[in-house]
């Protein structure tokens, strides 16, 4: 192991009492060797650790316990009931952001399909009569409207031969 | 342990203010040290404290006993001085001046770099603590003042042990470097 690892271990699990048998044994058998690792150690130790483990401890004031009973007493609180409603009303009082999110989102989507409906509806039958007069005209020209014409131009070929 | 009965739990979360006294006088010493260190002064330590115990006693009923009673009022604590931290550190951001920001950095700087084999004292501690960013400044609190496991510490900031150990690394990298530079620079001063 290189003096790199090592030292992260000495930053960690080394001095935190973290590291397994097997790790620790590792740890000091490359600090039996290696100077620079030892100094390290040693300055980790006296800026990183023993400032905070010799911190002072201090009393909480003696007069937190009133502030806090009047801020209860001032906003009249109770416990709150704990269960199903109580998880409604936060998830409705403050929707998640995830749940804002697809909550707008399948909103904007029915909003859409919503306007659309009518469109599509007369899109489909709009469909329909232009099928059905394409087939009249394509039945028209195909059978010559049945050998039959109907309407006369009144010409005077058409007076010969009636 | 904190030896807070069940019983007593229960009788606090249904209203009774004095069973809650017994949680407030079993569990105020860490919450106040813990918020105090978090937020770096001890006028910011008490209202979070303040909040803390509000927000216990609001919440008790929903306690399920799944955690250690210790290990919720920790997280309520680390959450709520955190997020007073950030808040304050905001409002900062919108009034301190670039030179004013300097002449603070400078300023603490000189006092980090105390000479190698002073002994610990309280105001160094402050001192520190208040050079690592907040999240950094949770965990080693947790760690060297509380004296938690990272497994403890992770159960209560709700994180990954790999993320407790990555900033407790970060945090101690960060004050070994910030000493070997106010070192150089007091040699060249």
């Amino acid at each position: 192991m290189n003096c790199r690892k090592i030292q992260d271990l000495i930053l960690t699990d080394f001095t935190d009492n973290e590291a397994s048998d097997d790790v620790r044994r590792l740890v000091e058998g490359h600090l039996a060797a290696c100077s620079a690792c030892r100094a390290f150690q040693a300055e980790v130790r006296q800026n990183a650790v023993r400032p905070l483990q010799e911190a002072e401890r201090v009393e909480a004031p003696a007069r937190l316990w009133s502030r806090v009973t009047s801020e209860i007493f001032a906003q009249q609180l109770k416990p709150a009931p704990a269960g199903v409603l109580e998880k409604l009303k936060n998830l409705v009082a403050t929707p998640r952001p995830a749940f804002a999110f697809s909550t707008v989102a399948a909103l904007v989507i029915f909003g859409i399909l919503a306007a659309r409906l009518p469109y599509l509806s007369g899109r489909a039958e709009r469909q329909q009569l232009a099928e059905a007069a394409i087939e009249e005209q394509i039945d028209y020209f195909a059978n010559g409207n049945g050998g039959e014409v109907t309407d006369t131009f009144k010409t005077d070929v058409e007076e010969f031969f009636s | 342990m904190l030896d807070i009965t069940r019983a007593t739990i229960q009788r606090a979360a249904g209203g009774d203010i004095g069973a809650f006294e017994e949680v407030y006088k079993k569990t105020c010493g860490f919450v106040y040290n813990v918020a105090w260190r978090v937020t770096g002064n001890r006028e910011d330590a008490e209202e979070v404290a303040q909040n803390v115990f509000v927000t216990v006693y609001r919440k008790l009923a929903g306690f399920r006993f799944e955690s250690s009673l210790k290990t919720w009022i920790y997280r309520i604590t680390v959450n709520l001085a955190l997020n007073h931290v950030k808040k304050a550190s905001r409002q900062r951001a919108l009034t301190v001046s670039y030179d004013d920001a300097l002449a603070h950095q400078d300023t603490r700087l000189d006092a980090i770099a105390a000479p190698a084999q002073e002994p610990a004292d309280p105001g160094r501690v402050e001192e520190i603590l208040e050079r690592l960013n907040p999240d950094q400044r949770a965990c080693l609190v947790l760690r060297g003042i509380e004296k938690m496991s990272y497994r403890e510490i992770a159960e209560v900031l709700n994180i990954n042990i790999n993320t407790v150990r990555s900033r407790i690394k970060r945090a101690r990298g960060t004050l070994v470097a910030l000493r070997e530079k106010g070192a150089v620079q007091g040699v060249t001063s």
